[in-house]
């Protein structure tokens, strides 16, 4: 079609939609001139006015009522139409207020929820600012005899990796955190320590300065700072680039500040390059590097994956000991990115949309019933000579006005809904807090109410014209619909039971996996104790001496300040993500291959560590003053471990060694079990814990824990003033009571149960109304029979059980679907929950109970309104 | 939208957009230029009259005018727009083509 003829077309359209009254005004001018001619064509062949006025009248009857005609040509009727279906169905809505109001609630809450959930899920999975983020990859190192997958890498895995041609670039890396000296106060600021390769694979820009290249030299001390840092650390400084600032005592240059947009892993503020000891490292069994890398050009994933696994055969060949049986695995750092994302938000989003399911289904049956009763009016407009296809579409139009109103309500729920689950503050959403609602969710709640409106008022639209009008039009207003859309409700609500169990079940193993996580004990006492951690300084506290005279002073200083009960510290806390492994090695044994040495977690503690904590000692004894360096070398060991290598036997006394290169070392207390890492616990099996002294294994970052009469909170203030006065470069962070700490740990948990519970309690809400519904109506539908029933002797109770058979066959059948749906549901969560099998058979039982007993009471209702039924008013009343 | 059912509807088009070719007409002038060019063999009655010329109008093939008629009123003049003027030539083109064919074949019965 020419452009020129679209435009005009258009612009007729427009005219007769918005300039409707003009439009018929000049038609009826257009046909008023064409009879005035006629009369004048009269007048002149010789008739009267009112003789030629009356003729051309006659004859032009046919022409005025081809009228309707003329307007047809427009082809806007359509739309015309639809204004008016919509202004009648905004007056049929405003005369019942309470039913309007509950569906568009309904809609909006269960549209909201989806809005929210696909906003959050567009910003999660929005592609990362990476360039050539298709040939970006993470290399992991795998042990497949261990079943072990995705750990981090050594320095002369990855030398060897770069050396293999696979990559354009490599860069090796570990997330810690600095100290870094600011004009008033020293800050704890999150960064990356990494190989000079690391800025090419990101693609990291810089907005001043130069970021790392290979052939920068960490004895340069160099630094980068994120665009952020630069702001909050250094008020936007001009001249940053080339200043010189104290990171971990020691000075560093800036280098660079990284542009506005520059990707990131995680938190990271800051960059520094790994130091010399690091890259030059050679001890291939020492294994805490993440590895990112750019594949050649040209290479394909596949090829670069075939290459890789040649390169660890060669390896595994030549360092048997450390490199045995290890392979690499290559992953697109997309993929990476979002990996933990996709399950997570594929529950909630499965969880949303079988809540608008059951919506849907509800109103829809809603709807239906409500199309039934209007059923006589339907039948009258229809004999007046509304077309089906007209009345059908007026009642659709209705239905999608209502979740049309739905969806604009439901932006309110839907923002709250992204708050949530930001709130959360999730690693596994990452840019989470970045979902708003923008141009595309508002279009996608809009095409989802849309399709609800639709889908909700089509077959209850359509149904209603299933029945004979004529029928109809003769009999009272109860007469009984037919037994189709009966049939339809009847499946309706079976699907929303089955839905609502599917989603009962889900969220009940979650809040099971939750409660377990909250009330079982963790093997020590949470409550009432604030931890801190504190990281010094490399190059102020180089020997363990100065070390442990730090700490055990820190110790020594809170011990006495009020309100302490007790004091001590370990290098790891079993609420850290952090976690230390070593295998295990015993004596007289024949060596073990690589792969069959059980690795063990391990951890120094200083001080009253056991007491402060309340892990209780079983046997022996916990560590001394005497257990220091030059004293024999000591250990204490958890109970899982001393009945799983000891079986039988007394573990006290036994020798075991942490790593080949490490001394002998007397196991000399059990201390109880204490809860594994969350990390551990997603690894297959349990895994042992071994505490050694500190002055036998000490560190530079300790986490101090503070034991407290009261309220452990208020004692941070203290705390931070303690350290500060021994060292005021040394930074107190991660101040959190333990309650705390465990509370972070479960918030995944918590965000699958709020949001799976909270949406399965609406599911059953409208289940239950739904079942509801459909029994009344039955109930009221058959009256008659019921009072016929009873006036021929059936006595209330055969009436109650007709009716809890009729309305309990829907909710046997629901809840039996359900099951079957949710048995495989569960699995996918699994993942996703611990501490508990997913097909658990009390959360099924009580999912169960639940739905029956709540399906009771829907169906008694109304069973108890058709007893109270008097049999000689239900006769009388036709 | 029932169709009226003049034999001449499909020509009627064709007959319009010719009509309004020569100059702009008001639908009174329309139907009487109808009448006269083709004598009475063509009954077009104005009922089919006003919505071909609405359609054609929506179509984007005419367009109107509100003028002074040669009476001295205001009447709605119509005039072939770019787009219809090529769609004469179409239909002008169709119509020559399927008269040709129907005289062919009338032609073949009469032998």
């Amino acid at each position: 079609m020419a452009i020129d003829r679209w435009l005009h077309v258009l612009r007729m359209r427009t005219r007769s939609l918005f300039a409707r009254e003009r439009v018929d005004r000049e038609l009826d001018d257009e046909l008023a001139y064409h009879v005035e001619r006629l009369v004048e064509q009269h007048v002149t062949s010789g008739l009267t006015p009112s003789e030629a006025e009356r003729l051309a009248r006659r004859e032009t009857a046919g022409l005025l009522q081809r009228r309707e005609e003329c307007r047809d040509t427009r082809r806007v009727r359509l739309v015309e139409e639809f204004f008016e279906d919509a202004r009648y169905a905004a007056r049929h809505y405003a005369s019942r207020p309470g039913f309007t109001a509950i569906v568009i609630i309904v809609l909006a809450l269960a549209i909201g929820g989806n809005a929210a959930i696909f906003s959050v899920a567009r910003s999660v999975l929005a592609p990362l600012a990476i360039p050539h983020a298709e040939r970006t990859v993470v290399v992991w190192t795998d042990s497949p005899s261990r079943n072990w997958h995705q750990f981090p890498a050594s320095m002369p895995d990855v030398r060897d990796w770069q050396a293999s041609g696979v990559f354009a670039s490599l860069g090796a890396f570990v997330e810690d955190g600095f100290n870094v000296r600011l004009a008033d106060r020293t800050d704890r600021v999150e960064g990356i320590r990494t190989t000079g390769g690391f800025c090419d694979v990101l693609g990291l820009s810089t907005s001043r300065g130069r970021a790392f290249r290979t052939t920068d030299n960490p004895d340069d001390h160099e630094v980068l700072l994120s665009d952020h840092a630069w702001q909050s650390l250094f008020a936007r400084d001009r001249d940053i680039i080339g200043r010189t600032i104290t990171v971990d005592g020691t000075l560093h240059t800036v280098i660079g500040v990284l542009a506005p947009g520059a990707p990131r892993l995680g938190k990271e503020e800051l960059y520094v390059l790994l130091p010399t000891s690091v890259q030059a490292s050679t001890e291939r069994g020492s294994r805490n590097l993440s590895v990112v890398g750019r594949l050649r050009d040209g290479l394909s994933l596949e090829a670069a994956r075939r290459r890789m696994t040649e390169v660890s055969l060669d390896l595994a060949r030549r360092y048997p000991k450390e490199n045995g049986d290890l392979t690499t695995s290559l992953q697109p750092m997309q993929e990476a990115y979002v990996q933990d994302a996709q399950l997570l938000l594929g529950v909630l989003m499965g969880a949303v949309a079988c809540v608008l399911a059951v919506a849907c289904a509800n109103i829809a049956s809603l709807l239906l019933a409500k199309g039934l009763t209007r059923g006589r009016e339907l039948a009258i407009r229809s004999a007046l000579g509304g077309g089906r296809w007209r009345l059908t579409r007026q009642l659709l139009t209705e239905h999608v006005l209502l979740a049309i109103a739905g969806g604009a309500v439901s932006l309110l729920p839907a923002m709250w809904g992204m708050r949530f689950v930001s709130s959360f503050q999730l690693d596994e959403l990452p840019n989470a807090h970045l979902s708003q609602l923008n141009g595309p969710v508002l279009l996608f709640t809009f095409v989802v109410a849309l399709a609800t409106g639709v889908l909700c008022g089509l077959l209850p639209a359509l149904l209603v014209w299933r029945r004979d009008i004529n029928a109809t039009l003769k009999s009272g207003p109860n007469v009984d619909a037919g037994r189709t859309p009966h049939r339809v409700r009847s499946a309706f609500v079976v699907g929303q039971i089955a839905v609502t169990a599917v989603l009962l079940a889900v969220g009940g193993v979650a809040l099971r996996s939750f409660l377990h996580v909250v009330t079982d004990s963790p093997g020590y006492s949470p409550s009432n104790v604030l931890s801190f951690r504190v990281s010094l300084s490399d190059v102020h506290y180089q020997t363990p001496q100065q070390q442990s005279a730090f700490f055990e002073r820190v110790i020594e200083r809170t011990q006495s300040s009020p309100g302490v009960a007790a004091a001590a510290a370990a290098r790891e806390l079993p609420t850290s993500d952090d976690v230390h492994g070593s295998g295990l090695i015993f004596p007289a044994q024949p060596e073990p291959r690589a792969e069959d040495v059980p690795i063990v977690l391990y951890t120094s503690v200083l001080g009253n560590y056991f007491g402060t904590m309340q892990i209780p000692i079983v046997a022996g004894r916990a560590f001394e003053r005497g257990d220091v360096k030059e004293s024999t070398p000591v250990a204490v060991v958890d109970e899982w471990t001393a009945h799983r290598y000891w079986p039988g036997e007394s573990a006290i006394g036994k020798r075991i060694k942490m790593g080949r290169s490490q001394p002998w070392r007397e196991v000399v207390g059990i201390a109880g079990n204490v809860e594994a890492p969350a990390i551990i616990r997603f690894l297959k099996g349990r895994i042992g814990q071994i505490y050694l002294p500190f002055a036998q294994d000490p560190h530079g970052r300790m986490t101090l824990v503070v034991r407290s009469a009261g309220d452990p909170a208020p004692l941070g203030a203290s705390m931070r003033a303690i350290v500060r006065e021994i060292d005021p470069d040394q930074p107190v962070f991660a101040v959190q009571t333990l309650d705390e700490v465990r509370a972070g740990g479960r918030s995944l948990v918590r965000l699958v149960t709020s949001v799976l519970m909270a949406f399965a309690l609406m599911a059953l809400l409208l289940a239950v109304v739904g079942l509801y519904g459909t029994v009344a109506y039955d109930v009221g539908a058959r009256t008659r029979e019921y009072g016929l029933r009873m006036s021929l002797g059936a006595s209330r109770s055969a009436i109650l059980s007709m009716v809890f058979r009729g309305g309990g066959i829907l909710l046997f059948i629901g809840v039996t679907l359900g099951f079957v749906g949710a048995l495989a549901a569960v699995q996918l969560v699994a993942s996703l929950l611990y501490g508990m099998p997913a097909r658990d058979p009390l959360t099924f039982a009580a999912v169960a109970l639940l739905l029956l007993t709540s399906g009771a009471a829907a169906i008694y209702v109304p069973a108890r309104r058709a007893t109270a039924i008097d049999p000689v008013v239900a006769l009388r009343c036709e | 939208m029932s169709r009226p059912a003049d034999g001449v509807q499909g020509t009627l088009d064709l007959l319009v957009l010719k009509i309004l070719a020569l100059e702009p007409l008001h639908g009174w002038a329309i139907g009487l230029r109808l009448k006269q060019v083709s004598g009475d063999v063509l009954q077009v009655s104005d009922g089919s009259l006003y919505p071909a010329l609405h359609k054609l109008e929506q179509n984007g093939w005419i367009k109107a005018e509100w003028r002074p008629s040669e009476n001295n009123r205001r009447a709605k003049f119509y005039m072939l727009t770019a787009a219809g003027r090529r769609q004469l030539e179409r239909e002008t083109a169709n119509w020559h083509r399927l008269a040709a064919a129907i005289s062919q074949v009338v032609r073949l019965r009469e032998v």
